[in-house]
């Protein structure tokens, strides 16, 4: 097929790109500690990209079969736009990384397979006592195709899954999962009981202004609120990030390392949906800006090399995002952090990161879970209590970083104590 | 016989008490500028197909982008036959109901060229000198939903629903900004005429807020105005009142049906009626719409149902039953909803606080029913001093808890507007929803602040 739509479309155009994907999902519902509900189905879908004289069209369609319609139509579109003097080409092909993307052990699970492996996660809850009052797996087998004029000629298989719940006990509740490319492993399941047991007879406190030791879980939340849109180099050329002018500049503490890899992590791939090669990519280094993130068309601008951050799917064109993040890993234990602090707060998550205002880096987001720390030790669970301030401040203030990285889904971070946060209590 | 009974048939001689068939043909174009240059101009062509049973007390469902009706019903019996349920549900009458969505100007017959012109020439960007960055899109989807049943009923709709934002970002010295304005409808691109106002609105703010000063935070009296009051409409109650999540003991609100939970000046309302970008004339189990009461004179009286959730809770469905994508669980979720009007006078509400925010517009929120907890954010401000208005203030969170916050609704104005149109997402979907309120005034609210 995908020959086919190479030769009706290669004489037609200065440039191209097909973008094919197909693939297969099962999805489990969870409700009450039962598989409530399951769908399968399967999805496949065409995006075509061309260029002709500078002017770009786009056009998909789930009709793979009546692709010449499709291609007419990216070609009519691409012939009304005006000339887009900044666009060079689509993506370029490299050397790619090994990276296994397909894991045959999770592709060959049967439907009834994938429903024994959640009823015995679902079995273990039960066990603790607690009820899973929401969640649920979802599994996707596909191909996808990646093909341009550049050169760039790529066929891969792959498989994906993730397991999410909301876990209950008496009044508190806490969400926890995990995802991958091959069988997942739930092992944070044991850790995400524990603090569900630690959450009860949550406290109100009073307003205070002290350190604030963010876990893994919090640190990876705020680091996709805050840097995701604003490193975008798209975004920065838009006048719409708050880095724009800022590269080389020293922002944030020397604590502070900050790295894209898309080659590594739980969602590891050899190349983003553009098929640029994924590599290591270091954003902030010791607190200085070093790099923004780029597909094909904005690294074009900037005259530099695409970072691989292309993300789409058949039917929309790529935007920029994070692939696998990674905050450098400090010297400090979680539990010398905590012992270090003689007023403060453990924030394990929040809530409102959509109210975030980018530009300025301004936030209060609601603490959903979180701790008091009084005199070095964990005292009691808060409740009703909001963190605000500004995310560059906070970054720059930091005091410690842990000595390990934490996966949290395409995040791979320490737990960092900031010295001094705001804290909104009654 | 037509195709769709044929395969409902096949379904029912399967063992399924209920096969439901539906098919979508989409037709979407995006189109995204920046200062004036055009960034996306995308146009998707979908199709989708579905079948639904409830075999042996449990629905079961599959999807493709391939009409194989045989497959679909088999792998929604394959998907059914693996829960263990008990559910039954209301047998309907037979029907037939063509729907279509009225349009002056139809989004279909204006040329590509001409749209994007329309759409790059929105604003007067030279009035607007401290503007840096605009960003403009405008998004068209045209719908052929069509729904079949068991029960001899078929459902078509004919929709064209047309969404449109501006993005002002604003700079002056080392103080940046932004402000977001939108609207959506479903509609023909006659609703574009709004365009020009929008645009120039957002540039506007944006330029505004750049003076504006940070709320000190902490707890105070506020007046949210009715796209902030649309908010926590939506938020601090809709949310709670879903018979899915009051069933997973996920619901603050659960076992409180028939008791007093605000103050009895509160009256809110669902209604999948009003032609709004919530408008749902049938839901996506073909329920027909109606108001739903949901809390009268501050009692709640009634939850959001599906067909699942009234068929567990003994109760008639509600017309709520929605699913984003054909792929998709439908589950009960709100579609226009709103507080009635009361009838207190916005000056009143101003000169009974002595310090405190009038607080206007929302970026959105967010509540954890379990808890009872919401957070949501304004887009700005003004502070008022011992009863009258006074600075422009940058829009802070809000924060509260439902069980708490509810009888502090003290006054409700009489000034009713339900102008947001919004995406509201849960479970990982997120589906087309309004609300709206009259101004209302809570005598106490946590207010994050930057001060």
């Amino acid at each position: 097929m995908i020959d086919k739509i190479k030769n009706y479309i290669k004489s037609k155009c200065d440039s191209y790109e097909i973008f094919l994907d197909n693939a297969t999902q099962q999805n489990i519902e969870i409700s009450n500690t039962k598989i409530d509900f399951i769908s399968q189905g399967s999805s496949q879908g065409l995006g075509i990209r061309v260029e002709i004289g500078k002017k770009i069209g786009f056009s998909s369609t789930t009709d793979i079969n009546n692709f010449k319609k499709c291609v007419d139509n990216a070609i009519k579109i691409a012939k009304l736009n005006k000339k887009d003097s900044k666009f060079e080409k689509f993506a370029i092909s490299g050397t790619y990384k090994k990276v296994k993307v397909y894991y045959k052990d999770l592709a060959s699970l049967s439907l009834e397979d994938c429903h024994d492996f959640i009823n015995s996660k679902l079995e273990i809850i039960k066990n603790a006592k607690v009820n899973v009052t929401g969640g649920s797996y979802g599994r996707s087998v596909g191909k996808s195709f990646i093909l341009n004029s550049e050169g760039v000629d790529l066929f891969n298989e792959y498989t994906i899954n993730e397991f999410d719940y909301e876990l209950l006990k008496g009044n508190v509740g806490y969400d926890g999962g995990d995802s991958g490319r091959g069988i997942l492993k739930v092992d944070k399941l044991n850790e995400d009981l524990e603090i569900l047991e630690k959450l009860k007879n949550k406290k109100v406190m009073s307003t205070l202004d002290c350190p604030v030791l963010m876990n893994y879980k919090a640190c990876a939340e705020m680091i996709d609120s805050f840097f995701s849109g604003n490193l975008s180099g798209f975004n920065v050329q838009q006048k719409q990030s708050c880095f724009e002018e800022k590269l080389w500049q020293t922002l944030f503490s020397n604590k502070f390392t900050l790295i894209d890899d898309g080659s590594k992590g739980v969602f590891p791939s050899n190349h983003d949906s553009e098929g640029t090669p994924c590599g290591e990519t270091i954003l902030v280094s010791k607190g200085k800006l070093i790099q923004y993130l780029y597909d094909s068309y904005s690294a074009n601008i900037d005259k530099v090399k695409s970072t691989a951050n292309g993300f789409r799917g058949y039917a929309s064109t790529p935007s920029i995002g994070f692939s696998n993040v990674f905050i450098e890993k400090g010297n400090k234990s979680f539990e010398k952090m905590v012992s270090s602090i003689d007023k403060g707060v453990i924030i394990d998550g929040m809530m409102g990161y959509h109210t975030v205002t980018d530009l300025t880096g301004a936030f209060s987001l609601s603490i959903s879970n979180g701790f008091y720390v009084y005199k070095g030790e964990i005292k009691y669970p808060i409740k009703d209590c909001m963190l605000a301030g500004n995310f560059f401040e906070l970054l720059k203030n930091i005091e410690m970083v842990e000595n390990k990285q934490n996966n949290n889904y395409s995040f791979n971070v320490p737990s960092i104590l900031f010295k001094n946060a705001k804290v909104i209590g009654s | 016989m037509s195709e769709f009974d044929k395969f409902i048939k096949y379904g029912e001689t399967r063992g399924c008490s209920y096969v439901e068939l539906k098919e979508i043909i989409l037709s979407n174009t995006v189109i995204q500028t920046v200062n004036n240059d055009v960034k996306k101009l995308n146009s998707n062509d979908d199709k989708v197909y579905a079948a639904r049973v409830l075999y042996k007390g449990s629905f079961g469902l599959a999807y493709s982008n391939k009409s194989n009706w045989k497959d679909l019903v088999d792998k929604a019996i394959e998907s059914a036959r693996a829960i263990k349920k008990n559910l039954q549900i209301k047998e309907a009458v037979p029907l037939k109901k063509l729907i279509k969505t009225k349009v002056k100007i139809d989004p279909s017959e204006i040329n590509l060229k001409e749209k994007k012109e329309r759409i790059i020439n929105l604003g007067e960007r030279k009035k607007y000198p401290k503007i840096c960055s605009l960003q403009k899109i405008y998004q068209e989807a045209l719908r052929n939903y069509s729904i079949t049943n068991s029960y001899g009923q078929y459902f078509n709709w004919k929709d064209s629903k047309i969404a449109f934002y501006s993005d002002a970002y604003s700079k002056e010295g080392t103080e940046q900004e932004n402000f977001l304005k939108r609207f959506m409808n479903h509609a023909g691109f006659e609703i574009m005429e709004r365009g020009e106002e929008i645009v120039n609105s957002s540039m506007d703010m944006a330029q505004k807020l750049l003076k504006a000063e940070h709320t000190e935070g902490g707890n105070f009296p506020i007046i949210a105005d009715q796209e902030l009051g649309g908010v926590f409409t939506h938020e601090a109650v809709g949310h709670a009142t879903e018979a899915d999540l009051v069933l997973q003991n996920v619901s603050v609100l659960k076992n409180q049906l028939g008791k007093k939970i605000a103050n009895s000046k509160v009256n809110i309302i669902d209604d999948g009626t009003k032609k709004t970008y919530g408008w749902l004339p049938y839901d996506d189990e073909g329920i027909k719409a109606s108001p739903t009461n949901l809390i009268k004179k501050g009692n709640l009286i009634n939850y959001l149902q599906s067909l699942e959730t009234a068929s567990i809770m003994n109760v008639e469905p509600t017309g709520n039953g929605r699913a984003q994508f054909l792929s998709s669980m439908i589950i009960p979720r709100m579609t226009t909803t709103y507080i009635e009007n009361g009838d207190d006078k916005f000056e009143e509400m101003v000169s009974s606080i002595k310090k405190g925010y009038y607080l206007k517009g929302t970026k959105g929120g967010v509540v954890n029913t379990q808890r009872g907890e919401f957070l949501f954010n304004s887009t700005y401000g003004y502070y008022i001093e011992n009863g009258e208005i006074k600075n422009l203030v940058k829009g802070p969170s809000l924060m509260g808890n439902i069980m708490e916050i509810l009888p502090k609704i003290s006054m409700v104005g009489k000034d009713l507007e339900i102008q947001n149109g919004g995406h509201c997402g849960k479970c990982g979907q997120t589906v087309a929803v309004s609300d709206g309120s009259p101004h209302i005034k809570i005598d106490s609210a946590k207010v994050g602040g930057q001060k």
